[in-house]
């Protein structure tokens, strides 16, 4: 059993509280992503996890053994950096076959694992060669290689495809998820980019400014968001956010618009995706400020309320939009999200 | 505009003075060394300096005492070296304290050795006063040549190592620190993080400083003169003996082109030992 | 299998190893320094004597004796006087030279880089120099300038030009040439541009790079041993006087090389890790 469980860890750099308090737990064999903008303390975590740094406060247990005070070479885990760290002075095949070397594994076995594992990433042919002979995707693959050769019961994962061009990013997110998921290993992932997460992961725990804010499947993350910040930060154009008032108690009117809410509230945050809107007879009236046909829909911005704020729609990419024009958008009422002052999610 | 000859003009100076005053000295010492007096090439000059009875007894010293202190530099600044690395108060003043030597002439340094050395000095006084010996030992002069030897290794291994360390220094530096992390993730203790993974990334840096300083260790001359007198003839003691005291540039320039000779020798000894192979690049 | 060494066991073993050799190593490098200050700082008499103590006496009466001795005084002159010209000499040649390799693309520029590159990596003037005092002090016998102060400071300068040229050439890449463009637009021609942008912001660096060809000129031991005579520098004072001088002489004239040099290079030590690239981490 490789489930990973984090207890309370902290971690401050000087002044800078990076990390306040963390609890995650990371069921054996799931694919968890760490998602967050830089700064937010994902990389810090794992770093911690790994053993290149070390916590202030908490605990890190992986299966039954505590392991938050173990020196890295001794926790047994394999890790893919985002700048591959493959080895220069050695080959594709010394650099695979590094963690292997380093547990004094007899020659034989050493030289089948590399082997098998270097097909599984089609490097098979390239294994004499040495790192700056090699392609930064080809590089990014012996860093998985090695991490996999091993096969280890944990694998980390700090933002591996970030420095990849965007279309063989999306080449290795679709290889990395079917080879990850044949070795059967609990992952790690760090990642900026939350495309990536909503496509690798089984869960992800969004993190900000040192705090896990919501930890759940992509989809309860994208339906059901627990904070504006989270809500803002999934999803592409981010969710829509105006101010509601309740008329009376349950009923609340926001942009011209009436619709029921939670009861017991007289101001709330009323949170809508621009992909749940459709144009209507009447609904949120808008001002149209800009059109953008995407193909696939079209995109309508308008600014609404005081103080301004921006306010999207994808509409149907049938029908013809212009500037200025007034619109009535109502919403698909089961996407509808409540949001109370301090951002967080009520209904 | 005179833009275009502009950079022309800002190196010319530079690029006349190092003419004037390498290129042309340099060839001025080749042909010195192989022109007799009557301007015919001839190896005269070097046969009078091996047959001399202090040329061997030179070039022995000079090869020995480089082989020793090289080595013990090395492995010092190596140790030093990482020791920098890891430090994270205090770095900067170590490594300035470490780096003094750097600003000492090899003349002070010999001298500063001197007190320690010398029959009255402090290392005498340190073992009497600890009870190791009854009286002082003598440790330079001619009956005690092994021990001279000590001294000027300890003198130059004092002096120099910081040339090394700063080359070091400079070449770790520019390791990332990935490597050693990824090492460490897939189970390389301190040891083999050492071995196997800094030290083969700093073979630049390695071949830079072992060159130099062995070129360095080749011209050794001040520090010997203090410590030894002329009880521990060295090249470049004696090429000055021959210019300065004997006036025979001849036989001194045949002196300087053994020194050059050996120094091209070692230099391409450790470009080709020490060179990083095809397709490897840090 | 035994139980791992835990993190905590490890940093505490590495701090204490740090430690240790931090002190260790430290005590090596300023303990002779101190011992040396010893004896220069006590009367000529105790120098000679035995045991020796272990502070010093704060006598500078060797000090005083050495500044009185037969020609020590012109040969501390001689010395100030070369390294000085080295100095000038060295930046007025370099930093042209490092000027433009930073800022202008010309042909023969990577050459011409290589080739300072080179001497510091291979330091040809290194090792010429000591081959180099040869012919230069029979060329300047033949011409009858051998034994001069600016012969000499010529030939130190030859040593401290690499440095000058890369020192200025990583100084004057600092500065962005935006700045001097802008000074152009603004009606300044190229000197002013020079002197009024470039200057102040190069100035501390160009003072670093000067007072490092001084050290170098400083201590020097072969060549002015070799070429002065009439005209003899504190380094080739205390050689040639070495089987004759008296005990404190040697003591005193040692620290007198080594006191104002390591202040200098106390002084700039950030310029010179920042030529050395040893960079904070």
């Amino acid at each position: 059993m490789a489930d990973i469980r984090i207890a309370n860890v902290t971690k401050h750099f000087g002044a800078f509280h990076a990390l306040k308090g963390i609890d995650l737990h990371v069921q054996d064999q799931e694919f968890m992503v760490l998602l967050g903008a830089s700064g937010c303390g994902k990389s810090t975590l794992l770093r911690i996890i790994a053993g290149l740094e070390t916590a202030d406060a908490g605990t890190v247990h992986v299966g039954d053994e505590r392991i938050d005070h173990l020196q890295a070479k001794d926790r047994r885990l394999s890790m893919v950096f985002q700048n591959y760290a493959v080895f220069p002075h050695l080959t594709v095949f010394e650099n695979i076959a590094f963690g292997l070397r380093m547990q004094k594994r007899p020659e034989a076995e050493v030289k089948k694992k590399v082997q098998r594992v270097a097909e599984l990433v089609h490097l098979e042919a390239l294994l004499e060669r040495y790192s700056g002979q090699l392609s930064g995707g080809q590089r990014q693959r012996v860093a998985l290689a090695r991490a996999l050769a091993v096969e280890p019961r944990v694998i980390l994962m700090d933002e591996p495809l970030s420095n990849l061009d965007a279309l063989l990013r999306l080449e290795m997110r679709a290889e990395l998820k079917t080879i990850l998921a044949q070795s059967k290993t609990t992952t790690i992932y760090v990642t900026h980019d939350q495309v990536e997460a909503m496509s690798l992961a089984d869960r992800i725990a969004i993190m900000n400014q040192g705090v896990i804010v919501q930890c759940d499947t992509p989809l309860e993350i994208y339906r059901n968001p627990a904070t504006t910040f989270v809500a803002g930060f999934i999803g592409n154009p981010p969710m829509n956010f105006v101010p509601a008032r309740a008329v009376e108690d349950g009923v609340f009117e926001a942009l011209g618009h009436r619709l029921s809410g939670p009861l017991g509230h007289a101001k709330l945050t009323l949170g809508i995706r621009p992909e749940d809107l459709q144009s209507a007879n009447n609904g949120f009236g808008i001002d149209v400020a800009v059109v953008e046909p995407l193909g696939a829909h079209t995109l309508v911005t308008a600014f609404v309320g005081e103080p301004r704020q921006v306010f999207r729609a994808a509409l149907d990419s049938s029908q013809h939009y212009q500037a200025g024009q007034r619109l009535q958008l109502i919403p698909t009422l089961d996407r509808v999200r409540w949001y109370d002052s301090s951002g967080h999610l009520i209904a | 505009m005179s833009s275009r000859w502009l950079p022309y003009a800002l190196i010319a100076p530079v690029t006349v003075f190092i003419a004037a005053l390498f290129l042309y000295p340099f060839v001025m010492v080749a042909s010195q060394a192989f022109t007799g007096s009557d301007g015919a090439l001839t190896l005269a000059h070097f046969r009078t300096m091996v047959d001399h009875w202090k040329f061997a007894g030179a070039l022995k010293n000079t090869l020995w005492l480089a082989a020793i202190v090289v080595p013990l530099q090395l492995c010092l600044a190596l140790a030093l070296a990482q020791m920098v690395t890891r430090l994270q108060r205090g770095r900067d003043t170590m490594l300035y304290i470490w780096t003094i030597p750097l600003g000492i002439s090899d003349l002070a340094a010999g001298i500063i050795w001197l007190a320690i050395f010398e029959q009255t000095g402090f290392l005498n006084t340190l073992m009497m006063g600890v009870g190791v010996v009854n009286e002082p030992v003598g440790f330079l002069g001619y009956a005690n040549l092994g021990t001279t030897l000590l001294a000027v290794v300890m003198a130059e291994v004092w002096r120099a190592t910081a040339i090394v360390l700063v080359i070091l220094v400079s070449g770790m530096g520019l390791i990332p620190k990935e490597y050693n992390e990824a090492a460490e993730v897939f189970g390389a203790g301190a040891w083999t993080k050492f071995w196997r993974m800094t030290l083969p990334l700093l073979k630049p840096s390695l071949q830079t400083a072992l060159i130099l300083r062995t070129i360095l260790a080749f011209e050794v001359f001040a520090v010997v003169a203090v410590l030894s007198g002329t009880q521990f003839p060295v090249l470049m003691g004696e090429t000055y003996e021959r210019q300065f005291t004997l006036q025979d540039s001849a036989v001194a320039s045949a002196y300087a082109m053994v020194i050059l000779g050996i120094s091209i020798v070692s230099t391409a000894f450790f470009l080709r030992f020490l060179r990083t192979p095809e397709g490897v690049r840090a | 299998m035994k139980t791992p060494v835990t993190l905590e066991q490890a940093q505490l073993r590495t701090r204490r190893v740090l430690l240790i050799g931090g002190v260790l190593a430290t005590a090596w490098i300023l303990l002779p320094l101190y011992f040396l200050l010893i004896n220069a700082f006590s009367s000529p008499e105790t120098v000679s004597q035995f045991p020796k103590a272990y502070w010093p006496e704060g006598n500078t009466e060797s000090m005083a004796f050495l500044l009185g001795f037969q020609g020590v005084i012109s040969a501390l002159i001689n010395s100030l006087a070369v390294a000085a010209m080295t100095m000038v000499i060295s930046i007025f040649l370099g930093a042209p030279a490092g000027y433009a390799i930073a800022r202008y693309d010309f042909p023969g520029k990577t050459s011409f880089r290589m080739l300072i590159m080179l001497t510091r990596a291979f330091p040809l003037p290194l090792l010429a120099l000591p081959l180099l005092a040869l012919p230069l002090a029979v060329f300047f016998i033949r011409h009858g300038i051998d034994d001069t102060l600016w012969g000499l400071a010529m030939v130190h300068s030859m040593l401290a030009l690499p440095f000058a040229v890369l020192i200025t050439y990583s100084l004057f890449s600092g500065v962005p040439v935006e700045l001097e463009e802008a000074a152009w637009v603004f009606g300044c021609n190229k000197w002013q541009a020079f002197t009024r942008v470039v200057m102040p912001l190069a100035a501390p660096g160009l003072a670093a790079s000067a007072v490092f060809a001084f050290v170098i000129s400083w201590n020097e031991v072969f060549a002015a041993a070799v070429l002065t005579i009439e005209n003899r520098t504190l380094t080739a004072f205390l050689l040639q006087s070495l089987n004759t001088s008296p005990v404190y002489l040697k003591f005193a004239g040692g620290a007198l090389l080594v006191v104002p040099a390591t202040i200098f290079m106390f002084l700039i030590r950030k310029h010179l890790f920042a030529m050395w690239g040893i960079s904070n981490r």
